[in-house]
């Protein structure tokens, strides 16, 4: 364990358990397994963002979700500043709910309708045991803090537009006073102008703060503006981390490559080859055994790719990947 | 006549015009008052062009589709304006007369494709029913069907003929619709954020797929998007919306590489860029887009513009030609263009 590390993932795996239908059970059929994070290892340095890209269906969600506790990991373990999160005592547990906190995709959904931004916003400084006379007065800074005004506390979330309900959600996080934020695509169901205005605030805020973040979307662009490192998921595995900057300019693994490749450009001019991938990403029900990608990668090596699991390897250079042509 | 394309003029009339549309408004009457969804909107695409029409949401973009084919509830829409397509104002045309149109001459693709697919209807019914709705390719419509479903890009259509949408993925459904779509070999396309629910690897497969299309049998596509990149990896046009009017418009290089309105600035400079932006502040554009119900007097975006002067609050903004077919509409840029 790397004393810079705050937190730190090794072989997390969350599978879930699929019902078969009741002929298929009378029949004999066992239930199935969705393995949607399938031994991740990763780690996340104090004070830094590490982006966290994948299309729909990669886990990437499942896999923040598991990091911070919404769901029990099948296997494999979580560190939170140096300490296991599945074997907490009670005390452990409840700080550790303090200082992890998540911002969610959907701004319509992740608020209580029925709740003005006052009683949101009571719940976590409740739970943190601020005395309800100083509460109304950090419930004005906070929401001074994420460019929101007082006169909002009594209104309820549908009065506001998507940025200033992400803006309300940033605020519950932050009541907490968090030191690692996970954002669960945070900006993704905004508009382009709007969506500026947030990454901007998230940026300010981690400066203001010293938070980690672990920032999920999918829009590669995003990721790479607000993030230090960026990990790549498909089908459930992180096939490539490396430094923004080299990932965006010298992907090593095919896919993070088809991925970036596929990415449209503003600018005309230096216009990227294109590498077009065939098909589309497999079920994670009956994901494809050796490498995940072997069934679209354009420059599968042999059968190699179809019997071996490739690991998660250090290539230097502060770079990870996880694919056969690597491995000496 | 360069960067004209097919488009030829002859005394002043010009020849392979698909579209123009005229100066159309859209009004929906609603509980709270009359909603100005479109307005005054004119544009014109030639035969076998791309253009595309960019903006966040509710900016009218997807209505100006809709009002194009008609598929807004008519008793509850004003409509002023024409639609002409092909010499005939598609306003004036009897219901009877506007399903021919449908599918046949213009045919439109929609966002989500999980929700444009009948779900209780097999992949081949879905495709075939235009053809029979039109009575083209009698007799031969299985042939047909298979021939789409190769030209889209759909594998082993012998047996996915007869699947149904939820066997597909998102990728596949939306290269269904296209098939749909191309069904009758219609002149023109609209397609309306075709690839914003899917994932960028698939948007890619897409996107190549209308390209195809629009090379091989020149069909012209209005590509509606919020993305400013896919506007300008597809389109040789682009016209930017805001609050329900046309803001900029003229040749993608140009509006992309050096923007005049300070709206379509905002925007462009809002878009994190690889190598360039990476943990800087990204330039905002402060306050949201307004209520249509309620718009500002003047120009709709001199509330948030950082350039207003004081008479974009009182009035209208009018359009000026900065040349090269790039049009604006900015009192700013008439005052210092005489200036």
């Amino acid at each position: 364990m790397n004393s810079g590390n705050l937190l730190e993932v090794n072989d997390l795996k969350k599978y879930f358990p699929v019902q078969s239908s009741l002929a298929g059970r009378l029949f004999g059929q066992r239930p199935g397994w969705l393995k949607a994070v399938d031994g991740v290892d990763l780690f996340i340095r104090e004070g830094e963002t590490l982006g966290l890209v994948g299309e729909s269906g990669s886990g990437k969600s499942t896999l923040g979700r598991t990091v911070v506790g919404l769901y029990e990991a099948t296997a494999g373990e979580v560190l939170f500043e140096g300490r296991p999160v599945q074997r907490q005592s009670p005390q452990e547990r409840k700080s550790f709910r303090q200082k992890v906190q998540m911002i969610f995709q959907n701004p319509y959904s992740s608020l209580n309708p029925r709740k003005t931004v006052r009683q949101i916003l009571d719940v976590p400084l409740r739970m943190r045991g601020v005395p309800a006379p100083e509460r109304l007065v950090e419930m004005e800074a906070l929401l001074d803090r994420v460019g929101l005004n007082r006169w909002h506390l009594d209104q309820y979330p549908h009065q506001f537009s998507g940025g200033q309900r992400q803006r309300i959600g940033i605020a519950r996080a932050l009541a907490m006073h968090p030191r690692f934020i996970v954002a669960d695509e945070p900006v993704s169901a905004l508009d382009v102008s709007v969506q500026a205005q947030i990454i901007n605030l998230l940026m300010d805020l981690q400066e203001q703060f010293r938070l980690t973040y672990l920032f999920i979307a999918h829009d590669i662009n995003v990721v790479h503006h607000i993030s230090s490192r960026i990990a790549v998921m498909y089908l459930g595995r992180v096939v490539e981390i490396a430094g923004s900057e080299e990932l965006l300019t010298a992907p090593r693994h095919p896919y993070t490559k088809a991925l970036i490749s596929a990415i449209p450009e503003i600018s005309k001019t230096r216009r990227r080859e294109r590498i077009l991938l065939e098909g589309t990403i497999p079920s994670p029900l009956n994901p494809p055994p050796g490498c995940c990608f072997q069934t679209r990668c354009p420059e599968k090596k042999g059968p190699v790719c179809a019997e071996i699991v490739p690991q998660l390897k250090d290539v230097g250079g502060d770079r990870f990947v996880a694919c056969h042509l690597y491995e000496r | 006549m360069l960067n004209c394309g097919i488009a030829l003029t002859i005394d002043g009339k010009v020849i392979g015009r698909v579209l123009d549309v005229k100066r159309l408004s859209v009004k929906f009457k609603t509980k709270h008052g009359v909603v100005q969804a479109v307005s005054d909107v004119s544009l014109h695409l030639d035969k076998g062009r791309i253009l595309g029409i960019v903006g966040e949401s509710g900016s009218g973009k997807s209505t100006v589709l809709n009002a194009i084919l008609r598929l807004l509830p008519e008793k509850d829409v004003l409509l002023e304006g024409q639609i002409i397509y092909e010499g005939t104002d598609l306003f004036t045309l009897s219901p009877p007369a506007m399903r021919a149109v449908r599918g046949k001459e213009i045919s439109m693709i929609f966002q989500d494709p999980m929700t444009t697919l009948n779900p209780v209807y097999n992949i081949g019914n879905q495709i075939a029913e235009s053809l029979k709705v039109h009575g083209l390719y009698r007799g031969r419509e299985r042939e047909r069907v298979f021939e789409l479903m190769r030209e889209v890009g759909i594998p082993s259509p012998e047996s996915r003929v007869r699947e149904y949408p939820h066997q597909f993925s998102g990728g596949m459904q939306q290269r269904a619709i296209i098939a749909i779509a191309l069904a009758c070999e219609p002149k023109l396309l609209l397609a309306d954020e075709p690839t914003t629910a899917l994932d960028v690897t698939i948007q890619a497969q897409i996107v190549e797929l209308l390209r195809k299309i629009n090379r091989t049998h020149h069909t012209s596509i209005i590509l509606v998007t919020h993305n400013l990149a896919l506007a300008s990896d597809l389109c040789e046009e682009i016209a930017v919306m805001y609050a329900g009017r046309i803001v900029e418009k003229g040749p993608a290089e140009v509006i992309l590489q050096d923007p005049r309105h300070p709206y379509t600035r905002g925007l462009l400079s809002a878009v994190p860029l690889p190598g360039i932006t990476r943990g800087t502040r990204l330039a905002t554009i402060p306050g949201t887009v307004p209520d249509l119900a309620d718009l500002p007097p003047g120009c709709a975006f001199h509330p948030r513009c950082p350039l207003a002067l004081e008479e974009c609050a009182r009035l209208a903004p009018e359009p000026v030609e900065t040349g090269d077919r790039h049009t604006l509409w900015c009192r700013r840029e008439i005052k210092e263009g005489a200036a």
